[in-house]
């Protein structure tokens, strides 16, 4: 194929030039024929006018020869007059004609040709006497006599004689009627009636340059008299007569005719300079033609070079297409084998011992795979950058958590190789920024990388720095400072070039593709910011991204070091950070080894996980079965996770219509992750599948009455109770569980602290008082919630969702140290589980009698909360008693106010202006929604969720929010479902505005 | 069935192309043809356009004899020098009338003026004053040097030839003779009818009838019955049209026709012919060769004039014609020789010969034998 394309480029070059070469010659032979044809044109115009003036030229001779003969005829009239009247005597006429020249005869004759006196007449002159009796003068030439000349002698109108003279031969050779003009010296006179010479040149005949020796007449004689046809006189140029004579002709008396010669230069003169200019031009012309037309062909050419470029141009836009879908594909093949070695790794370094040395093989694969997904990702960036599909994604991001992040990672990798990692972060640096978190992180982690590649000893130091701006935002200050290698002077420029290494020799070990810091360079501009490095070879170098960044938020960071610090003692090891063992999950990837992983990876959340293979499978199992997650690979055969996601959507028997459904691919090239969610998939995993990333996605997803949050001793009681084959017995264990804890309770605990066991609540986040606060926060928000979807199930005896519910509660007691709570729970549990797995209708009553007390001491749990200062006490207000009956729960003044600088006037004027505007906010949501113009509608519950926000109705704002969500769930995906969420939740959230204002009004904040 | 999908022959993408090298083909052709054409007529005799001859006649160019003779010879000389002719008809050779024409194609641009009626010498040197470019050619019995053209037909000659035919053929040895008026040119061609008639018949006597102008139907053929009442059995005429010959072959009498031949006239026995193409081809090339000027004239010597016989002429008669037509060609003068007019009066000694100025200009005599019976 290859050879033939080839063959088939060369034979179009071929062709092309052959056409080129062909328009040319036709080119130049149209100019040329032009040239000769205009050049034939004007030789044949010139010689036309050269010819007319020799012809002028001859006339003027033929006159000059003609007065010659006419005034010797003159002269004979007038002698022939004397006669006439008697002055002279037939004798002395004659005497007097003659003069005694030789070569000169003269006769008198009468008009019967008798001899009066003189010479005998020739007999062939005869007639020409007779035409002179009645009265003409003539002038004739025989030959052997000469020329004759005859007139009458009249005697009152009649002829009486003739008088003839005679001049013969040899005198008209040697001199007379001889002629020179100043352009020809050599004229001859003929006789055209007998086409013999009359008067010759005086040395005219053989080897002459004018004789004709054939006719024994003057060169070109024949063509000339031709020519004479039409004309009295003609002149012709002809080489073939004269190369560089003009020959001229005019005819005189009857049939005389004066044959001349003219020099052809000296006939041309200078007019030839026209010739030769016209001549000379014309060849430039030409010339200049031909480089204009050569010109035009090169031009031509560009122009097909153009065309071929702009092929080129689109072949290698379709190879840079085709480039990208290989390394998309080749991201896929790459990821997934590297997806199931990464994952079986994890496994083995799970469940190997920690002295085994297989620990150390599979630590070595793990940072060996690391290493070769970070080159992957390294390329596929660099790929994007150059493409221009690499996008900035500002957004909302906690400092803090980057930090956490970047700090674990770097740590870890500097320990590795002994390095000390150090973390200085300013305490005034803002948390909450407005950026694009992942490229910041990936920018960050570069440099740091970067320096512990290159740092053999030492240390790395962290630095976070930041400089408030005159606008408000922060201008970040990120160091890398290490006590590595260096960078030479010279180096330095090519620091930040495309896959170059410096100093390789002595870097020779180190690993990189060379592009990590090319890509940071752009990508930091592409932030508009910068990327300092100062270096000393052989002590160290300090990289600095300089970011600028929009401040969302001005609360410090605080002392991360610390914080970062203690966490890290947490995470020392793995473990699992949740139990979910009700919860179901459906993993589709075509790739068994893949669905290996994962369930490995789940092996110890007890998660239920069911595999499918196929798009196909996968929809049959969405038909027959409910999952509270689904993990749909992308690159599948037949049926793509894209299409078995569209079909699961219109499957009419599915019982998963709400179930998040989460791409699981190996596809990580640019907007992939807009795609999916475009899809209409919730969310996006790239493999290979992160443990952690795996679990927070569930964690995300998975309903939170299924999880359950755990730490070893309770997992390990987990399996025990589920090694347990009765209830009872787990009840009693669960009863000295419990007692055990309680013979343990905090030394800080307050009065009264028995629903709270705070130590235990603090292990299971982490000893970060923050975080427990926080799930302390969210397990008394969730309180109303709880209990209404409890007391739902009871009251429907619904005891599967009872059994599920109370789980929850259970596990999420337990999570924040309720172990009373917890313990209660897991009482109901039991009981529920008993029923249903042993229809034991038994368990039911010990439900119902138990079900209001567990009720109560989630509300006391609430309240001891609130007194020990883990919440507010208007949160455990609101959650101990029915909203409709607290009439000051849904403004937040001390919120409102944070939003107004804790401005008091400003506060009451924006919660003044919320609540003038209510009816005006209520109409217009009213009308979109009448009219279900939903983009106004988002647009306009967009706005009340904002503006109730800024004025402390954290309530209202987080109702509108959803409302606004589910609006923009419609418009980006059509979702008609959110549609009827919308309608059935909107004259809540107005019910809440309402309330908002009667509240503002009792609280006199109007 | 299986459908036959036909599909077009070019594309529209291959038609824009082939339509545009078509057009360029076209133009390319075009403009190859423009510049040889250029390059061929550029200088060429069309450039300089068609010049114009006049053509002035006393009567319509249809009216057949003299007008009509001259209308097509120079029609045919016309076209074949690259000519183009305008004839101005009815024109009477005075002054005023020859005036208004000669103005008329001098206007439409003539660049020669052709006045075969003849014209007054002292009229034709007003028009040369009038018009200097122009150059005017007339019939004219003076011979002249001037800068114009004046030419005369020299038909004595034949007219001397026509008379021995006369005084052969003649029965009663009386032979008519038919002329407008008394003029050199017409007395040349009476005396030497007479001449030639006396020359072989010494008893033969020329009866001539003036008719006062060259077109004059009704003398013409009141001339005819004249000589007719007079016992004339053969005649000769010198006058425009046809009504001489019909009215002789009416009245049984034999003659020489002039100007014209009659082939299917019983009683034409002879025509005194005049080559007007070749002389006006002569004329017209004098001038194209720019040397036309003088007087010019045209006789049986340059073939201009003839004798063309019947075959109603007996061959003794074309012998004898034969014999004479011989001995002009061999210097025979007509006019030599003891000469006497109609009063006795010597016009020429036995030793002399009258001179052409002298014909042209004082034969205003009419030979003995030669008797006048009309007008």
């Amino acid at each position: 194929m290859e050879t033939e394309k080839i063959d088939t480029g060369k034979k179009n070059v071929f062709r092309f030039a052959l056409t080129l070469v062909g328009r040319f010659v036709i080119f130049l032979a149209a100019l040329t024929l032009i040239g000769y044809l205009v050049l034939t044109k004007m030789e044949s115009l010139l010689q036309s006018e050269i010819e007319d003036f020799v012809r002028m030229h001859a006339e003027i001779t033929a006159q000059i020869a003609n007065e010659r003969f006419n005034g010797e005829l003159i002269q004979l009239n007038r002698q022939a007059k004397q006669l006439e009247v008697g002055i002279l005597t037939p004798d002395s006429l004659i005497s007097s004609i003659s003069l005694g020249e030789p070569g000169i005869t003269a006769g008198i004759c009468d008009t019967s040709l008798n001899l009066i006196s003189g010479v005998v007449l020739p007999e062939s002159a005869k007639m020409q006497i007779k035409r002179s009796m009645i009265g003409e003068s003539l002038v004739n030439y025989y030959e052997g006599v000469g020329i004759v000349m005859s007139v009458p002698v009249v005697y009152n109108g009649n002829v009486r004689f003739v008088i003839y003279k005679i001049y013969n031969d040899k005198l008209l050779k040697e001199k007379y009627f001889h002629l020179e003009t100043a352009l020809s010296k050599d004229i001859i006179i003929c006789d055209t009636a007998i086409n013999k010479i009359v008067v010759p040149t005086n040395d005219f005949g053989i080897g002459k340059r004018f004789y004709d020796k054939r006719l024994n007449l003057p060169k070109g004689y024949e063509r000339i008299i031709a020519k004479m046809s039409n004309n009295n006189a003609a002149a012709l140029y002809s080489p073939s007569i004269d190369d560089n004579y003009i020959i001229f002709a005019s005819a005189i008396q009857d049939s005389f005719v004066v044959i001349g010669y003219v020099d052809w230069n000296l006939a041309v003169g200078e007019i030839f300079n026209v010739h030769r200019i016209v001549v000379w031009v014309f060849f430039l012309l030409i010339v200049l033609f031909g480089i204009f037309v050569l010109y035009s062909f090169t031009a031509e050419l560009k122009v097909a070079e153009s065309d071929e470029l702009r092929e080129a141009k689109d072949e290698a836009d379709r190879a840079n297409q085709a480039k990208s879908e290989f390394l998309a594909n080749m991201s896929h093949e790459i990821r997934t084998p590297l997806n199931a070695v990464l994952g079986m790794d994890e496994m083995i370094l799970r469940e190997t011992p920690i002295d085994s040395p297989v620990r150390t093989y599979a630590w070595n694969i793990k940072s060996a795979g690391e290493t070769l997904l970070s080159l992957i990702n390294d390329i596929l960036d660099f790929s994007k950058i150059e493409s221009g599909k690499m996008e900035i994604v500002d957004t909302t991001y906690y400092l803090s958590s980057v930090l956490n992040d970047i700090f674990n990672m770097m740590r870890f990798k500097a320990e590795q190789k002994g390095l000390d990692f150090k973390i200085e972060v300013d305490e005034s640096v803002p948390d909450v920024l407005y950026g694009d978190e992942v490229r910041i992180r990936q920018v960050i982690v570069n440099i740091l990388n970067n320096s512990v590649k290159y740092t053999q000893k030492g240390s790395v130091t962290f630095k976070v720095t930041w400089q408030r701006m005159a606008d408000g935002s922060a201008m970040m200050y990120f160091s890398s400072i290490d006590t590595g290698i260096g960078i030479k002077e010279e180096d330095l420029p090519k620091l930040f070039s495309k896959f170059q290494r410096l100093d390789l020799q002595k870097n020779r070990t180190v690993e990189g593709t060379g592009l990590g810091l090319s890509i940071t360079i752009k990508l930091v501009k592409m932030m508009s910011g910068e990327l300092k490095v100062e270096s000393e070879y052989g002590k160290g170098s300090t990289f600095t991204i300089i970011l600028p960044q929009k401040v969302e938020k001005y609360e410090a960071i605080g002392d991360f070091r610390t914080r970062a610090e203690s966490f890290i003692q947490q995470q020392q090891n793995y473990h699992e950070s949740f139990i979910a063992p009700d919860a179901e999950i459906l993993v589709v990837d075509d790739s068994d080894m893949n669905l290996f992983v994962v369930e490995n990876l789940l092996k110890k959340t007890k998660i239920q996980i069911t595999r499918s293979m196929s798009g196909k499978d996968c929809l049959e199992k969405l038909a027959e079965h409910h999952y509270d997650v689904v993990f749909l690979d992308h690159m599948m055969p037949e049926m793509d996770g894209i299409e078995t996601l569209e079909r699961s959507k219109t499957l009419e028997n599915s019982k998963n219509l709400e179930t998040p459904m989460i791409a699981l691919t190996a596809n990580a090239i640019s907007g992939v992750k807009e795609m999916f969610l475009s899809k209409g998939f919730n969310d996006y995993l790239s493999k290979p599948v992160d443990s952690k990333a795996l679990e927070r996605m569930l964690q995300k997803y998975l309903p939170p009455e299924k999880i359950i949050a755990t730490d070893e001793e309770e997992s390990a009681e987990e399996e025990i109770t589920e090694n347990l084959s009765d209830g009872t017995e787990s009840i009693e264990s669960v009863d000295v569980e419990s007692t055990n804890s309680e013979t343990s309770p905090t030394e800080t605990s307050q009065d009264a602290a028995q629903n709270i066991d705070y130590d235990l609540g603090m292990q299971y986040c982490g000893g970060m008082e923050d975080m427990y606060k926080e799930f302390v926060k969210m397990f008394c928000d969730k309180k109303s919630e709880n209990q209404e979807k409890l007391q739902k199930a009871l009251d429907e005896d619904n005891w599967k969702d009872y059994t599920t519910f109370i789980h929850a509660l259970k596990s999420g007691a337990l999570s924040v140290g309720g172990k009373v709570l917890s313990d209660q729970a897991k009482a109901l549990e039991m009981a529920g589980r008993a029923y249903l797995d042993n229809n034991d209708i038994s368990q039911l009553d010990y439900i119902k009698e138990n079900h209001s007390k567990t009720m109560e001491m989630y509300d006391e749990f609430v309240k001891e909360a609130a007194a020990r200062g883990f919440i507010e006490a208007d949160e455990a207000n609101e959650n101990s008693t029915p909203k409709s009956d607290d009439k000051t729960q849904n403004i937040d003044v001390e919120l409102g106010m944070q939003y107004c600088g804790d401005m008091e006037d400003m506060y009451k004027e924006f919660v003044k202006m919320f609540c003038d505007k209510k009816s005006e906010n209520q109409e217009k949501l009213q009308k979109a929604l009448d009219e279900e113009n939903w983009k106004d509608y988002t647009t306009f519950i967009h706005a009340l969720k904002s503006g109730a926000l800024s004025v402390g109705g954290k309530i209202l704002s987080d109702q509108a929010k959803e409302l606004e969500m589910a609006g923009h769930a419609y418009l980006d995906n059509k979702d008609t479902a959110k549609l009827d969420y919308i309608k059935e939740n909107h004259s809540k959230v107005m019910k809440l505005y309402d309330e908002f204002v009667t509240e503002a009004k009792e609280r006199n904040l109007l | 069935m299986s459908k036959k999908t036909i599909l077009p022959a070019h594309s529209a993408d291959e038609e824009l192309p082939r339509r545009f090298y078509i057009l360029n083909a076209v133009v390319a052709v075009v403009l190859m043809a423009a510049i040889f054409i250029s390059i061929y007529q550029f200088g060429a005799e069309a450039w300089h356009g068609r010049r114009q001859v006049a053509l002035i006649i006393s009567g319509t160019k249809n009216q057949v004899g003299w007008n009509s003779s001259h209308y097509l010879a120079v029609k045919n000389v016309c076209t074949e020098l690259d000519f183009d002719l305008i004839v101005k008809e009815n024109v009477l050779p005075t002054y005023e009338e020859c005036k208004k024409a000669v103005d008329e194609a001098a206007a439409r641009g003539a660049v020669i003026i052709l006045l075969p009626n003849g014209c007054h010498l002292y009229d034709l040197e007003k028009f040369e004053k009038d018009y200097p470019k122009i150059t005017f050619c007339t019939i004219e019995t003076i011979s002249a040097l001037w800068s114009s053209g004046s030419y005369s037909i020299l038909s004595y000659e034949v007219s001397y030839m026509a008379g021995i035919l006369a005084g052969l053929h003649t029965k009663t040895n009386k032979i008519g003779y038919i002329a407008p008026f008394i003029d050199p040119e017409i007395n040349q061609g009476i005396n030497a009818f007479a001449i030639g008639a006396q020359r072989v018949n010494p008893n033969i006597e020329v009866l001539v009838n003036w008719t006062g102008g060259w077109d004059k139907p009704s003398s013409e053929e009141q001339a005819v019955q004249n000589l007719k009442a007079e016992h004339v059995d053969f005649l000769a005429y010198h006058q425009n049209g046809e009504t001489i010959p019909n009215t002789a072959e009416r009245a049984g009498i034999d003659f020489i026709a002039f100007n014209e031949v009659y082939p299917s006239n019983t009683r034409c026995i002879a025509s005194i012919t005049i080559d007007w193409k070749r002389m006006y081809k002569d004329l017209i090339t004098y001038y194209r060769r720019n040397n036309l000027g003088g007087a010019y004239g045209f006789g049986l010597s340059n073939q201009m004039v003839d004798l063309k016989v019947s075959d109603r002429i007996t061959k003794r008669e074309q012998v004898l014609l034969d014999t004479a037509r011989w001995e002009i060609e061999n210097g025979r003068i007509i006019f030599a020789g003891e000469i006497f007019d109609r009063n006795g009066v010597q016009r020429c000694t036995a030793n002399e010969s009258i001179s052409f100025q002298s014909l042209q200009k004082n034969m205003n005599w009419l030979v003995r034998g030669v008797k006048v019976i009309g007008n």
